[in-house]
């Protein structure tokens, strides 16, 4: 491999990065739908698993612009990003720890997330992004006397 | 970084660094899905092929274990009490040695753990070696200086301190 594509690799492995950290960033209270489905591909697919997968950017944005009404807040802390780029097209994996107002009781969420890029036109477009839901846990509980609170009723 | 660096070495640093975070994200990322796999196996040829022949695993808790049998016998045995885990590496800082075949790296790690059906808060930092094998990096010694280990419900306020490594 040529060193400008060496540093090429290098310089979107960043840009990689720098698009899941404003996706991570638009999808926390309070919430921009139009900002986080616009880094999605048009037939982009987000796949929440026992939450829903939304497919094209107008059902994605409806669905996090619509997480106002059922989670006031939430931050997502996002980190261990293992990324690979592979000329227009990447993968990522990473971890995530999330602090959500539930049903008005404070969450804790643990969480790993994957995705799939493409570079069109310059600009890396999330084409797939996955979410595994270890816990989401009232904070007073924990994760082995409450896994998961139902987020979808 | 001298200055009398070719373009060549400082790319390749660029590289090592890359590589070396990305290991560590493996690390943590098998760990976690072999510690919480139902029918676990663990820990397997893939996870201990991230570590050299003769890498040492240390902790202030854990004590030291070197060599692969010994790590595979000290992990054999968190899979048997720890049921989930989820360990988040944060914050790295990896320095490539000037010979670009050793490295050291530091993270935080932020740990939720069931281990004997007990939900535990863990945080540590990670004063990890790496070194480079035939082109590949691989985990030469990893030091876990654990700050607290806490059950849930206690929290790490009422936990009397633990030894810290080089104290």
């Amino acid at each position: 491999m040529s060193i400008e594509d060496r540093i090429r690799t290098l310089e979107e492995i960043e840009a990689v990065r720098r698009v899941l950290a404003a996706v991570g960033a638009t999808c926390d209270a309070p919430y921009d739908g139009a900002a986080f489905a616009g880094h999605f591909t048009e037939d982009g697919v987000m796949d929440l698993m026992e939450m829903g997968v939304y497919t094209g950017r107008a059902a994605i944005q409806e669905f996090i612009d619509g997480m106002r009404a059922r989670v006031p807040f939430t931050m997502h802390y996002w980190d261990g990003y293992a990324i690979d780029v592979d000329g227009a097209e990447a993968t990522a994996t990473w971890y995530g720890f999330e602090t959500p107002n539930l049903n008005g009781t404070a969450h804790l969420g643990g969480l790993t997330h994957d995705a799939t890029l493409k570079k069109i036109e310059g600009c890396w477009m999330v084409t797939r992004l996955g979410q595994q839901l270890h816990f989401m846990t009232p904070y007073d509980k924990g994760w082995v006397r409450q896994r998961v609170t139902d987020q979808t009723a | 970084m001298p200055s009398e660096r070719t373009v060549e070495q400082r790319l390749q640093r660029l590289e090592d660094i890359a590589a070396v975070r990305q290991l560590k994200h493996t690390y943590a990322k098998l760990m976690d899905a072999g510690l919480c796999h139902e029918n676990k196996a663990w820990p397997d040829d893939r996870f201990l092929a991230l570590f050299a022949d003769d890498a040492i695993w240390e902790s202030n808790v854990h004590g030291r274990h070197e060599g692969r049998e010994a790590l595979r016998a000290l992990f054999a045995g968190w899979a048997a009490r720890i049921t989930f885990a989820k360990h988040h590496t944060i914050a790295p800082s990896i320095d490539i040695a000037p010979s670009g075949a050793e490295a050291s790296g530091h993270w935080y790690t932020w740990e939720t753990i069931t281990a004997d059906g007990q939900p535990i808060w863990l945080a540590a930092t990670y004063n990890d070696d790496f070194v480079k094998r035939d082109r590949r990096w691989l985990i030469k010694h990893v030091r876990s200086n654990i700050q607290f280990r806490s059950p849930y419900h206690q929290g790490w306020a009422a936990e009397a301190p633990l030894p810290q490594m080089g104290a």
